[in-house]
C-alpha cells in the first residue's frame, strides 16, 4: 500500500515510487496524453499513484516463456527469456538468464575474474554482477 | 504498630474537599476554554484539509525527495509514540511500585497516552501512498492472495501500537470507574447520563471495590512490559533495516529511554497550565514536579549517554558507511537540526541536576518545550538525515518538507489538545480516589498519639 519501506532498505536506490496518479487521465498529473499512449507496453500495467516500482527484469516475459514450456512440454533453455533491455542493446552487453544453472551463459560470464557485484559487503546477494573494463596499462 | 503522626488539618484536604475540589474542575467551562477548544478545532480543520488534498493528488504533493521516502510523518509518528509512554511508566510501574506520589499526577498522563497513541496511529495512514489500502496491514483470511510479511518490523508495529492503545485505553477507563461514580452522583443533566453509562454502575461496595483493586493491579502488570516492548518494536522498524545510522543495537533501549524522556516532559507541558487553571495547587504539589523532573534527568542521562555511544561505536566500528553517516550528521546539510537534538536533549537537562531548577516551576515548563522540540528533532535526524545519506554518492538527496506535512503536523497537536481539552473538561484529571488513598484516614475525633 506503499509505506516505501523496502526503498529505504535498497542500498541501491533503484526503486521509484509513483508520487501523483501519472496513469489516470482525469488526473493534472496524466503522463500519457495521445500520442504517448503508444510508448506503453501493453504486458505491463501501469499503476496508479502510491505504488511502488523497480524493474522486474521483465517478470511478463519470464511468465509468457514458462507459460510456453508448460505447455510444449519442452524445458526451457538458456537464451530463451530475453529481457526487453537486453533485447534493445545494440551491444549486447546485457546477458540475462539462470544463474542456478552452471552451463548457462550468464553464470559463465559471472564468474568471470572481471566480474563484481556492487555494495557486496553488505551480504545484499545482489542478482547484477558487472563485467570490469579491461584496460591496457602497458605502456608503449 | 508505628504511631501515627497528627493530621495537620489545616493544609490537608479532607475527603469531601477532594470530591468537590475535583468536580469543580468538571461542568461549565468559561469562555477561554471555547476559545481555546476553537483556535484547536480550526488547526485541525486545516490539517484535515492538508490531508485530504493529498490523498486527491497523491504523496507528491508532501516534499519527499528520493532517496528520503521517510519525512516528517514518520518522524511525528515516532514522536507522539514516545509521548505516550510516560503515562503507562507514571500509571502502571509506579503504581506496581508503590509510589504514592503518582496518585495526582496519574490520571493526566494516562491520558495524554492515549491521546497521544490516538494521534500517532494516524500518521502511519497519513504516510502510506494508499491510505484506502491501509487494511492490507491486517493479517486476516482475505481473497487477494495476500498476506503480510510477518518478517516486516512495521507488521509488528501494527500489533505493538494497537496492543499499546488497546492495554492503555483499557487502564484509563477502569482506573476512571469510582471517579467517575463519585462525579455521578453530584451532576445533573447530560452529564448524569454521561456519567451514570461510564461509572458502569459502580456503587462502591465491598466486592466491587475487591474486584476493582484487583482488575487494575492486573491492568498495571499486563501495561508494564508493554512499555519497554512498544517502543522497541517502533525502533526496530529502523534498527533492523540496514540504513547506516538505524542498523543499531542500541536502538531499543535509546528509544524506549526516550520514549519516557519526551513522554515526561510532555506531562510536564501539560500539568503546569493545568494547575494553574484547575487551581490544584493543593494536590500538584513543586515535589510532585521535582520527582518528574529527576524521572527527566534520568532519562535524559540515557538519551545523551545513547548520543555518545551512535558516535563512538561510528569511530570505533571503522565501518566507513557508518562512519560518513554520522560525519554527515554532526557537519553536513542538516548540522542544524542535530546540534537542536544534541542542545535540547543532551545539554538542558543537565541542568536539572540543581535543585533549585528541579523545584522552579516556570524553569520546568520551559525546559519541558525544549525537550518536546529536541525529540521530535532527534528522530528527524535519525530518519531524514540518515536516509539523505546512505550508501551510493549518486543516490543521496536533500530532503524539505511541504506546507501539506506542515499543516498536517500542526493539525496533529491540534487533534491531541482537541481530546486532551474535552477529557479535562468533563472527566477528572486528578483521581479522586487514589488521592484520598493517600490521605490520613477522616476522624471525628483529635487522634491521641
Amino acid at each position: 500500500m506503499g509505506t516505501r519501506y523496502c526503498s529505504n532498505n535498497c542500498s541501491y536506490k533503484v526503486r521509484i515510487f509513483n508520487w501523483f496518479d501519472h496513469s489516470n487521465e482525469n488526473d493534472p498529473a496524466f503522463a500519457f496524453p495521445d500520442p504517448l499512449h503508444w510508448l506503453l507496453n501493453p504486458d505491463v500495467t501501469v499503476r496508479s499513484k502510491g505504488v511502488m516500482e523497480k524493474c522486474t527484469f521483465c517478470v511478463q516475459r519470464i511468465r509468457a516463456k514458462q507459460n510456453d514450456s508448460k505447455l510444449s512440454g519442452e524445458p526451457l533453455a538458456d537464451g530463451d527469456v530475453v529481457t526487453a533491455c537486453q533485447q534493445t542493446c545494440p551491444a549486447d552487453a546485457i546477458v540475462f538468464g539462470d544463474l542456478n544453472d552452471p552451463d548457462s551463459r550468464v553464470s559463465a560470464m559471472a564468474a568471470d575474474e572481471r566480474g563484481y557485484r556492487v555494495l557486496e559487503g553488505l551480504n545484499t546477494r545482489p542478482a547484477v554482477t558487472y563485467l570490469k573494463k579491461v584496460r591496457n596499462t602497458v605502456e608503449e | 504498630m508505628a504511631t501515627i503522626a497528627e493530621p495537620q488539618h489545616d493544609t490537608l484536604p479532607t475527603y469531601n474537599d477532594v470530591t468537590r475540589d475535583i468536580a469543580n474542575t468538571l461542568g461549565s467551562p468559561k469562555k477561554g476554554y471555547y476559545v481555546l477548544l476553537g483556535i484547536v478545532l480550526v488547526v485541525l480543520l486545516v490539517g484535515a484539509v492538508a490531508l485530504l488534498y493529498q490523498v486527491r493528488f497523491g504523496l507528491g504533493v508532501a516534499g519527499y525527495r528520493p532517496p528520503v521516502l521517510w519525512g516528517v510523518y514518520i518522524t511525528t509518528f515516532v514522536f507522539w509514540v514516545g509521548i505516550a509512554h510516560s503515562g503507562t511508566l507514571i500509571s502502571a510501574i509506579l503504581y506496581l511500585f508503590r509510589s504514592a506520589w503518582r496518585t495526582s499526577v496519574y490520571r493526566t498522563a494516562e491520558a495524554m497516552t492515549v491521546f497521544a497513541v490516538m494521534t500517532a496511529g494516524l500518521f502511519p495512514l497519513i504516510h502510506v501512498g494508499r491510505i484506502w489500502y491501509a487494511y492490507w496491514l491486517f493479517p486476516y483470511p482475505n481473497q487477494r492472495q495476500l498476506w503480510v510479511n510477518f518478517k516486516s518490523p512495521l507488521v509488528w508495529d501494527v500489533f505493538a501500537v494497537s496492543t499499546y492503545f488497546t492495554v492503555s485505553t483499557c487502564f484509563l477507563i477502569v482506573g476512571l470507574i469510582p471517579d467517575v461514580a463519585a462525579i455521578r452522583d453530584l451532576a445533573k443533566g447530560w452529564r448524569k447520563k454521561l456519567y451514570t453509562l461510564t461509572a458502569l454502575n459502580w456503587r462502591g461496595t465491598d466486592q466491587q471495590w475487591r474486584h476493582y483493586t484487583r482488575a487494575y493491579l492486573y491492568l498495571a502488570a499486563l501495561a508494564t512490559p508493554l512499555v519497554l516492548s512498544v517502543h522497541s518494536v517502533v525502533s526496530w522498524d529502523f534498527a533492523m533495516s540496514i540504513v547506516p545510522g538505524w542498523h543499531a543495537t542500541i536502538f531499543a533501549p535509546y528509544f524506549v529511554a526516550g520514549a519516557i524522556y519526551s513522554g515526561v516532559a510532555m506531562v510536564v507541558t501539560l500539568l503546569v497550565p493545568l494547575r494553574k487553571v484547575f487551581a490544584m495547587e493543593r494536590y500538584i504539589t513543586v515535589r510532585h514536579f521535582e520527582n518528574l523532573a529527576k524521572l527527566l534527568l534520568l532519562t535524559g542521562l540515557i538519551v545523551g549517554y545513547a548520543y555518545g555511544i551512535e558516535y563512538f561505536i561510528a569511530w570505533y566500528s571503522g565501518n566507513p558507511f557508518e562512519k560518513a553517516s554520522f560525519w554527515n550528521r554532526a557537519f553536513g546539510d542538516y548540522w542544524w537540526a542535530t546540534w537542536t537534538m544534541i542542545l535540547c536533549n543532551g545539554v538542558l537537562p543537565l541542568f536539572l541536576f540543581f535543585k533549585k531548577v528541579r523545584t522552579s516551576i516556570p524553569a520546568l515548563f520551559v525546559l519541558s518545550l525544549f525537550v518536546n522540540l529536541g525529540m521530535w528533532f532527534e528522530r528527524f535526524v535519525i530518519i531524514v538525515v540518515s536516509l539523505s545519506f546512505e550508501y551510493e554518492p549518486y543516490a543521496m538527496g536533500h530532503y524539505t518538507p511541504s506546507w501539506v506535512e506542515f499543516a498536517i503536523l500542526a493539525g496533529s497537536f491540534a487533534w491531541f489538545f482537541m481530546w486532551f481539552l474535552l477529557f479535562a473538561k468533563n472527566f477528572p484529571t486528578v483521581s479522586i480516589t487514589e488521592v484520598k488513598e493517600i490521605m490520613p484516614l477522616p476522624r471525628k475525633r483529635k487522634v491521641h498519639t
